[in-house]
């Protein structure tokens, strides 16, 4: 489903990303982690047009993405959930969520159907429907932030650091959330994390990326059994 | 559904605002007051065309004067020079504020952060500049005189304020509904996501720089009319009167005082600040003059303190802890 092969990524004159490949097929789970600044975030950032960039194939469902501005990709079907959360404060949870529907050319009828499909996924953010956004805790508003972007029903879902920052209690709740989407079978899910372990253990395949490059790849199972990984990414 | 939809109270209260605007002449109210009056409502107008990009984007214009200034000069010189009626002189004024606000946001907004403001400002003392110095075609510095006709609907031109009121109000509630229809719009959330958010309002779909260019746009507009009124009304202009600086964060501050993020807000500011500047002016044979502009810093730096979201947030706040208390 998403096909990159040469990837190469520039923030200006610096070239961040220096020849990646990957894959993510229909419904699969799919880790990315490495070190910081290894270009993980630059990926998403590449595969939704917010950084300058170039490969030798970039596609959708077959489709190119290299030529597309970032506000057509979410139409495609990729949705992108950036790191820290970033919903819209001056907003109220449900319009935050009308707002993700914003790119689909769809009845009012269809928007409140992915509306109610929101709220059962995370009926925190339906107790909080007509809350200001700001008002809410870490965890839910990165709840806030998943469930916009599945108001466009999208086939991939991209999460860049979705535990960062929050407490253990709102993590475990989040990845019961992510299990449940992707236990539906019909969104796939992209996930940028610097918690390796918790990557591994949910993803069922992994890229390692250091230095802009993919340093390894592999089913998660294997990953989190190699020597490499175990002593830089999961401390052991 | 929304949190800074439209907002303000319901068909009821609208109703009675709109009254109380088109009515304020029966009040039998002096010249003078009506003149004030007269002066609120354009100001307000121009200052609701700064909000829609400006407060409902955060793309803060710091040259809103140069549109007020292109309505003013396009009809003034198209009135003086070939008699042309402002009323068609106006319409082309907003039609040329609307391709300079095409061309500056087509530069502008493929940036992001404070370019636009210093954009807008680079752009106004252009303007301003080339205004004066070419002084054959635009009156330079010493500005220009609108004929005077006299009482000619034709020409846009009354003997009584009050008349030119009736037209500045309407111009305004022109501008509140245009204003309060976009907070509405989808247009309305583009922009709210993109003051929240440029990058997560794209990823949300939004098209960020076609959003802002038709809220630059419409605003532009607006305040063009504002400035071809303004000229008819006054009855001269120059270029320190709707070119400069000072008008532009006059604008600006009008918006953030009232509340630059609702539609009503810039005419609460100008209600407010607009008669407390004339009656400053106006005292003690204009030595309040220099007064009204540290006036109007204490309580632009007083509103930032008390309340940055201005007056609209201060009486919202107010309203919910009734609702709450009931």
């Amino acid at each position: 489903m998403l096909e990159i092969r040469e990837l190469f990524a520039w923030y200006g004159v610096i070239e961040a990303l220096h020849g990646v490949s990957l894959a993510v097929q229909a419904g699969e789970r799919v880790a990315i982690i490495g070190p910081n600044r290894a270009g993980k975030t630059t990926i998403l950032r590449a595969i939704s047009g917010l950084v300058r960039r170039q490969g030798a194939r970039l596609h959708f469902d077959g489709r190119d993405l290299s030529a597309l501005a970032p506000h057509l990709i979410p139409a495609l079907g990729i949705a992108h959930v950036p790191e820290g959360r970033q919903v819209f404060a001056g907003m109220s949870v449900e319009d935050n969520l009308l707002a993700g529907a914003h790119a689909a050319p769809w009845g009012s009828a269809q928007r409140r159907r992915r509306l109610d499909e929101v709220f059962a996924l995370f009926a925190r953010l339906k107790e909080r429907r007509r809350q200001a956004s700001e008002t809410l805790s870490g965890g839910e508003q990165q709840m806030l932030a998943i469930g916009r972007a599945l108001m466009l029903g999208p086939r991939l879902l991209m999460l860049d650091e979705p535990s960062q920052g929050l407490a253990p209690r709102a993590i475990g709740e989040l990845y019961q959330g992510l299990d449940t989407i992707a236990a539906q079978g019909t969104t796939a899910i992209l996930l940028v994390e610097q918690s390796a372990a918790r990557a591994l253990e949910f993803a069922s395949r992994a890229y390692v990326i250091e230095n802009g490059i993919v340093a390894l790849e592999g089913p998660s199972a294997r990953l989190a059994r190699d020597e490499a990984v175990r002593a830089s990414y999961l401390g052991i | 559904m929304r949190s800074e939809g439209p907002g303000l109270g319901g068909a009821g209260a609208l109703a009675a605002g709109v009254l109380a605007i088109l009515g304020l002449p029966l009040l039998g109210l002096s010249d003078y007051a009506m003149r004030v009056a007269t002066l609120t409502a354009l100001y307000a107008v121009a200052a609701t065309g700064w909000t829609l990009i400006g407060g409902f984007a955060n793309q803060v214009s710091l040259g809103q004067a140069t549109m007020f200034g292109i309505g003013g000069y396009v009809s003034t010189l198209l009135f003086a020079r070939w008699g042309v009626t402002p009323w068609l002189g106006g319409a082309a004024g907003a039609a040329l504020a609307a391709l300079v606000a095409i061309a500056l946001g087509g530069v502008a907004f493929r940036l992001r952060g404070h370019y636009f403001a210093l954009i807008t400002l680079a752009l106004a003392e252009m303007v301003r500049i080339v205004v004066e110095y070419d002084q054959p075609l635009t009156g330079g510095a010493q500005g220009l005189s609108v004929p005077l006709v006299r009482n000619s609907l034709v020409l846009l031109q009354f003997a009584r304020a009050r008349d030119y009121y009736e037209i500045a109000a309407l111009l305004l509630l022109a501008a509140l509904a245009l204003s309060r229809a976009i907070a509405g719009w989808p247009l309305g959330y583009e922009l709210r996501a993109v003051y929240d958010d440029e990058i997560a309002a794209a990823l949300a779909g939004v098209n960020v720089r076609r959003a802002k260019m038709r809220a630059f746009v419409a605003g532009a507009i607006l305040t063009a009319l504002a400035g071809t009124v303004y000229a008819q009304f006054t009855g001269f202009i120059d270029p320190d009167s709707v070119l400069s600086i000072p008008l532009s964060i006059q604008l600006a501050l009008y918006a953030i005082v009232g509340g630059a993020r609702t539609w009503w807000g810039p005419l609460a500011g100008a209600a407010l600040l607009v008669p407390l500047g004339e009656l400053m002016t106006s005292s003690e044979a204009g030595a309040g003059a220099g007064i009204t502009k540290v006036l109007y810093g204490l309580i632009l730096v007083a509103m930032v303190i008390v309340e940055p979201d201005g007056l609209a947030a201060l009486l919202n706040r107010r309203r919910r802890g009734a609702r709450a208390q009931a």
